[in-house]
C-alpha cells in the first residue's frame, strides 16, 4: 500500500516568487507529517494546493491514490482545521459539524448523531446547540476539529491550528490533537511555525524554506542530525561559532574560532581544512566544566554577562568573544555571577558543522532531499 | 494620564446649576422633536378631523370621512396597488443588477472601482428634475411612459446604489476563509450558495429589499415624469388631491403613504444592527 498523500514536483509562483519549487513529499496511512518553516516558507501555499484553493503550476497531488491535482476541493474528500477556525457564523456547532455530511445528503437524523459523537470525540458534549460567537477560541477550535472528522474524510490537513490560541490553550489541543489522532489513526499533514508543536506532534517533520524542503525525518532526526545549516539553526535555538575548519578526521571536524577551538560531529558534507565553517550548539550539550572535559568535550572559555531568572532555572548570557555570545539554562545549584570566567564543555554530539560558502545559506540547498 | 486630567477638569469646571442645565437640555430636544414631528402631526389630525379651520386649536369633530373619499373617490385601492406593483418590479430589478454588481466590487479586484462607483452614485448626486427630465426624454422613445416597467426602471436608479453599496460591504465582509470551509467540507458551488452565502448575506439582502421599496413607494421627482393614468402611485396622487384644494383628502392619502416607512423604521430599530449584518465570530 502506498503514501496516502503524495505531492510530486509541485511548483507554484506567484510572480517571480516560486512559493513551492518541485516539492515533493509523501505522507504514510496513519502518518502525521508536519511542513515546519517560517513564514514565507511555502508551507501554507503547499497546504491550498492540497485542499485544491491554489492550483499548482506543475507537478501531480495525489491522494489516497487518485490523481486530484485537476479535481475540484469540494470533491477531494478532505478535512482541515483552520487557523482562524472559519466556522460558519450562523449556523449552531452542530449543524457548523454537520454541515459536510449534509452536503452528502445523510438524512438530518443521522447527520445530528454523527456531529454529537464527533463533538464528544473533542469533548464538546453539551454545546451542541450553541452559535460559534459563544464560545471561546478554544472550544471554537474543538469545533473546528469535529467538524473535520466528523464524515472520517481519507486526510485530514491542519493549518496552522493553535496559532490562534493563548499559550495555555495551545498546550490542551495539542494534546488533544494528538489523542484524536491515536484513536482514529488519521493521516495528516500538520502545517506550523512553531518548532515545539511539530516536534512534539509529528510522526516526521519536512522543514521547509524558500519553497523548498530541507529535510524530511523523524522529530529525533531533524533535531539530533540537521543535514543543512537552515534546519540546524531552525530547531532548538542552538548556540552558534563561526571559523575556520582547522583538522577533519574520521569521526570529528575541529574548527577555531577567535582563538577558541571546537570539536563538531563529522558527516559527509562537513567543510574542508581551510574553509570557513560554521558550528551549531545544542544548548543542552554545553555545560559548565567542573574537572577535566572528557574526550569528546571541547573546552571553551567565556565570560558571563547577564543572567535571567526564569523561575525554575536561570538563563546566563556568555561572551565568547567580542562577536559571539551563547546563552546557557542552568538550575539554581550552579550560580555564576556577571563578569565572572567560566570555563564551558560543549558535547561533540551536540555540535554540527556545515560549511560557509559565498553566501551563509549556501550549504542549504545541497541536503535539500525531499524523498519520504 | 489624560483621562485623569480630563477628570479633574470637568470637576474644576464652574457649574451651573444642575436644575437649569437640565431645563436647556430639554428645552432643545423638545423644540427638536417638535420639529420633526410636527408636519405628522399636522397631517394626521388633518387627516380626521373636521371643521378645523378659522385659527381654531382643536378640530371641532372628528371623522373618518376623509380616508372614505380617499378611498372611493380617488380609487385608492388601484393607486395602492400600483405603488405596490412597482415597488416589488424596482426591487427584482435592483437585486438582479445589484447584486452581482456588488458581488464583483465587493469580492473582486474591479479595475475601474471608483469610476464604477461613481457611476452608480450619480443619479443621486445630481438635482433629481435634472435626472429625471433627461429620463422622461428616454422612456418617451422607448414607449415606457405610463408602464409599471418603466416607473420601475426609473425608480431602480435611485435604488440601485443602496443595492450595491450595502451588498458589496455584505460581500466583503463575507470571510473568505469560510466559505474555503465550505468548499473543503465538501459542498459544491450552488449547495455553498444556498447554505452559507445566502445566510450570512441576509440581514444586507433585507436591508436591500427594505431601502429600495421604501425608494420607490416614496418616490416622487422621476414618478412625475413617468407616471400615467394605469400607473399612478400614492405619491403622486397625494399631490395632485392637493392641487385640487382637499387638502384633507390628501393627508388621507399620506397617512397611508407614510405606513411602510413606519414599519420600516421600527424594523430597522429592532432588527438591523451592525452585529446582526455579520455574524461575528471570536478570534478574529
Amino acid at each position: 500500500m502506498g503514501a496516502m498523500i503524495e505531492l510530486v514536483d509541485v511548483v507554484k509562483r506567484y510572480g517571480d516568487v516560486v512559493a513551492c519549487n518541485r516539492l515533493n513529499l509523501a505522507v504514510d496511512q496513519g502518518e502525521l507529517v508536519t511542513l515546519l518553516g517560517a513564514s514565507g516558507c511555502g508551507k501554507t501555499t503547499a497546504l491550498r494546493c492540497i485542499t485544491g484553493s491554489l492550483r499548482p503550476d506543475g507537478g501531480r497531488i495525489i491522494i489516497d491514490g487518485r490523481d486530484v491535482t485537476d479535481v475540484p476541493t469540494h470533491k477531494r474528500n478532505i478535512g482541515v482545521v483552520f487557523q482562524n477556525f472559519a466556522l460558519f457564523p450562523h449556523l449552531t456547532v452542530v449543524d457548523n459539524v454537520g454541515y459536510p455530511l449534509r452536503v452528502r445528503g445523510v438524512r438530518s437524523a443521522e447527520r445530528r448523531e454523527r456531529a454529537i459523537e464527533a463533538l464528544r470525540l473533542v469533548r464538546l458534549d453539551g454545546l451542541g446547540g450553541r452559535f460559534p460567537r459563544e464560545l471561546s477560541g478554544g472550544q471554537q477550535q474543538r469545533v473546528g476539529l469535529a467538524r473535520a472528522i466528523v464524515y472520517e474524510p481519507t486526510v485530514i490537513l491542519f493549518d496552522e491550528p493553535l496559532s490562534n490560541l493563548d499559550a495555555k490553550l495551545r498546550l490542551e489541543m495539542r494534546e488533544e490533537i494528538a489523542s484524536l489522532k491515536d484513536r482514529l489513526g488519521f493521516t495528516s499533514i500538520y502545517v506550523t511555525h512553531d518548532q515545539e508543536e511539530a516536534l512534539s506532534l509529528s510522526d516526521r517533520i519536512a522543514v521547509m524554506k524558500d519553497g523548498v524542503v530541507h529535510q524530511v525525518g523523524r522529530p529525533t532526526e531533524i533535531y539530533g542530525a540537521p543535514k543543512t545549516a537552515f534546519v540546524a539553526e531552525f530547531l532548538g535555538n542552538p548556540n552558534r561559532l563561526t571559523g575556520v575548519c582547522v583538522e577533519r578526521t574520521e569521526d570529528q571536524v575541529v574548527v577555531e574560532a577567535d582563538g577558541q577551538r571546537i570539536a563538531a560531529i563529522a558527516e559527509s558534507d562537513t567543510p574542508k581544512v581551510g574553509e570557513r565553517a560554521v558550528v551549531y550548539v545544542r544548548p543542552e550539550s554545553v555545560r559548565i566544566r567542573n574537572g577535566t572535559a572528557s574526550a569528546d568535550e571541547s573546552t571553551l572559555r567565556a565570560t558571563v554577562v547577564r543572567s535571567a531568572f526564569l523561575g525554575d532555572s536561570t538563563e546566563y548570557i556568555l561572551s565568547l568573544s567580542d562577536s559571539v555570545s551563547w546563552h546557557l539554562r542552568l538550575e539554581h545549584t550552579t550560580r555564576l555571577t556577571v563578569g565572572e570566567a567560566v570555563d564551558l564543555s560543549a558535547l561533540r554530539a551536540g555540535c554540527r558543522a556545515f560549511a560557509l560558502g559565498e553566501s551563509a545559506d549556501d550549504g542549504t540547498h545541497r541536503g535539500a532531499s525531499a524523498e519520504a | 494620564m489624560t483621562a485623569v486630567a480630563v477628570a479633574a477638569g470637568a470637576r474644576i469646571r464652574p457649574r451651573v446649576g444642575p436644575g437649569l442645565s437640565r431645563l436647556i437640555t430639554y428645552t432643545f430636544l423638545l423644540a427638536f422633536v417638535l420639529y420633526v414631528l410636527s408636519p405628522f402631526l399636522a397631517i394626521l389630525v388633518t387627516s380626521i378631523a373636521q371643521d378645523w379651520f378659522g385659527g381654531r386649536i382643536l378640530p371641532g369633530s372628528l371623522t373618518l370621512r376623509w380616508f372614505d373619499w380617499a378611498f372611493n373617490v380617488t380609487n385608492l385601492p388601484g393607486v395602492m396597488a400600483n405603488s405596490f406593483i412597482i415597488a416589488g418590479l424596482t426591487i427584482a430589478i435592483s437585486l438582479v443588477i445589484g447584486i452581482p454588481t456588488a458581488w464583483a466590487l465587493g469580492r473582486r479586484h474591479v479595475r475601474a472601482r471608483n469610476v464604477l462607483m461613481t457611476l452608480i452614485l450619480l443619479p443621486k448626486t445630481v438635482p433629481p428634475i435634472t435626472f429625471a427630465l433627461g429620463l422622461s426624454r428616454e422612456f418617451y422613445s422607448f414607449d415606457l411612459v405610463d408602464t409599471h416597467l418603466g416607473v420601475a426602471l426609473a425608480h431602480t436608479t435611485l435604488a440601485l446604489p443602496f443595492v450595491v453599496l450595502i451588498m458589496s460591504a455584505t460581500f466583503a465582509g463575507l470571510d473568505e476563509r469560510v466559505l474555503e470551509a465550505g468548499r473543503v467540507c465538501g459542498g459544491n458551488w450552488f449547495r455553498n450558495l444556498v447554505h452559507l452565502v445566502l445566510p450570512m448575506a441576509m440581514p444586507g439582502l433585507m436591508a436591500s429589499v427594505l431601502f429600495t421599496f421604501v425608494t420607490s413607494f416614496n418616490e416622487f421627482t422621476l414618478t412625475l415624469v413617468t407616471y400615467g393614468p394605469d400607473t399612478l402611485t400614492l405619491t403622486v396622487q397625494t399631490y395632485l388631491a392637493i392641487g385640487d384644494g382637499f387638502l384633507e383628502v390628501a393627508s388621507a392619502i399620506s397617512v397611508v403613504l407614510l405606513v411602510p416607512s413606519v414599519i420600516l423604521l421600527l424594523l430597522i430599530q429592532r432588527q438591523i444592527r451592525p452585529e446582526n449584518i455579520l455574524g461575528g465570530v471570536k478570534g478574529l
